[in-house]
């Protein structure tokens, strides 16, 4: 299906807070979403298969801890749509070791455990890239991304880069003139296309933030009568 | 006389002045709204305009195209107009039918497009547009007028102007979407056209055209009814003619979403008004005009109708605050310096708000050359303003919470009264509606309006913090408080980007935020329906595409003398 940016973003916010998320995170999730499919990435798909597969329903097990240098989930795997904002929060303060985390200083790579769809990281990243003036790599398994204002830089092997797991993440802020890259991959700026059932599992999660109305609610929330002519 | 004192800027009013919705609730329209500074630009740059298709049977049913041509872009207005049962006729959004529906598409359509837009644009949020379409919309009969025009055309004479004047348009829009909806070309697309980088050009370019339709419909219908007989619309009478628009809830959150672009707006208009009010002198041109304008407002005020008793006793307000205002300016300006400053001083303590909000109008609007160039500052890269600076501390947050939120804090969110309301989208048609909280389901689907209730709890939060903790960690171990978080860094910059009242207290009256909104557009003669929707005149007395290049195309807002 094709679909404008406007409309993925807005409708995988929504399906971000139907899946449990708070809003303060889903917009983020949103916009991450709309990063990727603008560097015509699946961040649409690979959204919705997160959801399907770890909870975001309690957010307590979900909450970044920090250990030996390390990120990772207070339990079980860590969640993109959690680990994504705090990354983004260390970039705009110019230094991964931002959070606290004493053993990370803007020259180290911080490294996050056990988490998910690792893909999902290249959009908060990417976006985050625009207002912190340094760029993201991100490295997991034979991946190296290269998050930057412009698009994602990519080098390794592409089959892994929708991985649905991988057990190290590394981060790293760099200075653009540290980057080499081989293929890039431009913000396009445009529209995106999806596949009708990732669309509409996108929709149904969006549908659980809506509410069910009656003809009283109708009348009353809206304020006006059903019928007005003139 | 007094030496003038060196130039020096007047102050800007301050966000507590400013952004408190009553306030907001009384803005007018004025020379930076959007409606006037597009017909400028359209002016400026030599658009032509030209009815290029009319393919209308008898029953009114059929298409035609209006098409816009810019230096460098064609767009064009394809319409359908449908036959529609008048028991059909509702001007809620949650309608299903409608008199006409529209789209404005990227170019112009050949026959296929053509077809295609028919099997989507009558559907409207049913249907799902293409890249090609900008704008979508739907407009309804005026059951009040349309009928009267077509019959009285149609009989061979002109309309009765009074019936005019008190509706003041054929049709009614219930709704204009835009920027990437239901399928819509997203605004990133075409920000970069000169015509279009401002905020929802797209959109007031086809109600600019709708309203060309709406007279050729009536003209159309009335010459099918008697083709002897029937005579065209006399120009100066269809002038009187302008869109309606009946705007509900649905309008009210996208000032709270759009918080950056709520900013540029309300700065672009307070920076006009800080420029007129730095004049050391008022010059002799400006202050005639400014005389001129205030007595057209006061015959515009006369046709303002509405039913509404809130908004009746502020137009008799208004009334009394011409009069008060005539009289001082028998003595202004005088010889004192900042004569405008003066005036606005003046105005404080003297006018009703609604009063003062209107002088701010006035006052800008013979300086043409010192302001025009702020319209064209009325946008902004709204993701330039998401990002959350990890560096800043908890004490430094909770300072910056003090200097913008008081009074959020200063509100108990224990008391029912201050959390009365909550608001959601309904499942049915996705529309955002209000609800009671103590006594409807469904505040678990709270939508994120309640900044000052999350700003308070997240100050509460911090203060049983460690004081030179980083946001970044901060929200790492409270990640439930990023929207909050965000909201606050941003309104530290932008400061004319957040309400500063609370959205879902008992007291809040919506319409006050959709009347803030519809100024901006280019609104007047508001007619609220209720405390949640509100009826509106767009383009009223403005140029005709067809008339355009032989008329002014900025001085149609206020009537003539």
């Amino acid at each position: 299906m094709h679909l404008s940016l406007n409309q993925v973003e807005h409708t995988a916010r929504k399906a971000a807070r139907g899946a449990g998320l708070l809003w303060g995170l889903a917009e983020d999730a949103g916009r991450a979403v709309r990063w990727l499919e603008a560097v015509d990435l699946p961040g649409a798909s690979q959204l919705v298969s997160l959801l399907q597969k770890v909870d975001h329903s309690q957010l307590g097990p979900l909450k970044i801890i920090q250990q030996n240098g390390r990120w990772k989930a207070q339990s079980g795997k860590a969640s993109p749509l959690i680990v994504g904002p705090s990354i983004a929060d260390c970039a705009n303060a110019g230094s991964l070791g931002a959070a606290g985390n004493q053993e990370i200083y803007d020259d180290r790579i911080l490294a996050i455990e056990n988490i998910a769809f690792p893909l999902l990281i290249a959009g908060f990243a990417g976006a985050a890239t625009t207002q912190c003036e340094r760029w993201i790599r991100l490295t997991w398994d034979q991946v190296k991304l290269y998050c930057c204002p412009d698009g994602l830089g990519f080098s390794g092997n592409r089959k892994e880069l929708d991985a649905e797991f991988t057990g190290k993440l590394e981060v790293q802020l760099l200075q653009p003139d540290e980057v080499v890259m081989h293929v890039f991959w431009p913000l396009s700026h445009d529209s995106c296309s999806l596949l009708k059932a990732d669309w509409e599992a996108l929709e149904s999660y969006a549908q659980l933030t809506y509410v069910k109305s009656s003809a009283a609610s109708r009348m009353a929330g809206a304020g006006a009568g059903l019928n007005d002519n003139d | 006389m007094e030496p003038l004192k060196s130039p020096q800027s007047a102050p800007m009013r301050s966000p507590q002045m400013v952004m408190k919705l009553e306030r907001m609730g009384c803005f007018h329209q004025s020379r930076l709204s959007f409606m006037r500074a597009l017909l400028r630009q359209l002016k400026q740059d030599h658009w032509q305009f030209e009815r290029i298709r009319w393919e209308i049977d008898q029953n009114g049913v059929g298409v035609a195209v209006y098409r816009a041509r810019g230096p460098e872009h064609d767009y064009s207005l394809v319409c359908f107009s449908h036959d529609l049962p008048p028991e059909k006729r509702s001007d809620r959004v949650i309608a299903d039918q409608w008199d006409a529906t529209f789209a404005l598409f990227d170019g112009e359509p050949r026959e296929q497009d053509i077809d295609r837009l028919a099997s989507v644009v009558p559907l409207q949020e049913a249907g799902q547009c293409s890249q090609r379409e900008l704008v979508l919309s739907r407009a309804n009969r005026s059951v009040r007028l349309f009928e009267h025009v077509v019959k009285s055309l149609a009989d061979g004479h002109q309309p009765d102007l009074d019936m005019i004047q008190q509706v003041g348009y054929l049709m009614r829009t219930t709704a204009v979407y835009g920027n990437g909806k239901f399928g819509l070309c997203g605004r990133e697309r075409i920000a970069d056209r000169s015509e279009f980088t401002n905020a929802f050009r797209a959109e007031l370019l086809a109600v600019w055209l709708i309203r060309w339709f709406t007279i050729d419909i009536a003209e159309h219908l009335a010459k099918i009814r008697n083709p002897e007989k029937a005579v065209l619309m006399d120009p100066a009478i269809r002038r009187r003619l302008g869109v309606g628009n009946s705007t509900g809830l649905g309008m009210a959150p996208f000032l709270g979403t759009h918080p950056s672009l709520l900013h540029t707006w309300i700065n672009a208009r307070e920076t006009a008004l800080m420029r007129v009010r730095s004049l050391p002198a008022a010059g002799i041109n400006e202050t005639h005009a400014f005389e001129q304008i205030v007595q057209r407002m006061r015959i515009s005020l006369d046709s303002w109708h509405t039913a509404d008793p809130r908004q009746a006793k502020r137009i008799e307000g208004l009334k009394r605050d011409i009069e008060v205002l005539e009289q001082q300016l028998i003595t202004w300006p005088g010889d004192s310096p900042f004569p405008w400053n003066q005036l606005i001083i003046w105005s404080e303590s003297h006018l009703s708000i609604e009063g003062q909000e209107l002088l701010v109008s006035m006052v800008i609007e013979p300086h043409g050359a010192l302001v025009d160039d702020l319209a064209d500052q009325m946008a902004v890269d709204e993701s330039a303003y998401q990002g959350i600076d990890g560096s800043v501390t908890v004490e430094k947050t909770m300072q910056l919470i003090r200097l913008h939120y008081q009074w959020a804090l200063d509100t108990d969110f224990d008391e029912h009264d201050a959390c009365a309301r909550f608001w959601y989208v309904s499942e049915e048609k996705l529309e955002p509606r209000l609800g009671e909280r103590f006594e409807e389901s469904g505040a678990d689907k709270e939508q994120p309006l309640a900044f000052a209730r999350d700003i308070k709890s997240f100050f509460r939060q911090l203060e049983s913090s460690v004081a030179n903790d980083s946001m970044a960690r901060f929200l790492m171990s409270y990640p439930e408080h990023r929207g909050a978080a965000r909201r606050l860094q941003l309104v530290n910059r932008l400061p004319y980007a957040e309400i500063r009242d609370n959205l879902i207290g008992s007291e809040m009256v919506p319409i006050d935020m959709l009347r803030c909104k519809l100024s901006f557009f280019g609104a007047n003669k508001f007619d609220p329906r209720s405390d949640r929707w509100v009826r509106i005149t767009m383009y009223q007395d403005a140029p005709f595409p067809d008339e355009f290049n032989a008329t002014e195309p900025d001085d149609w807002i206020f009537p003539p003398l």
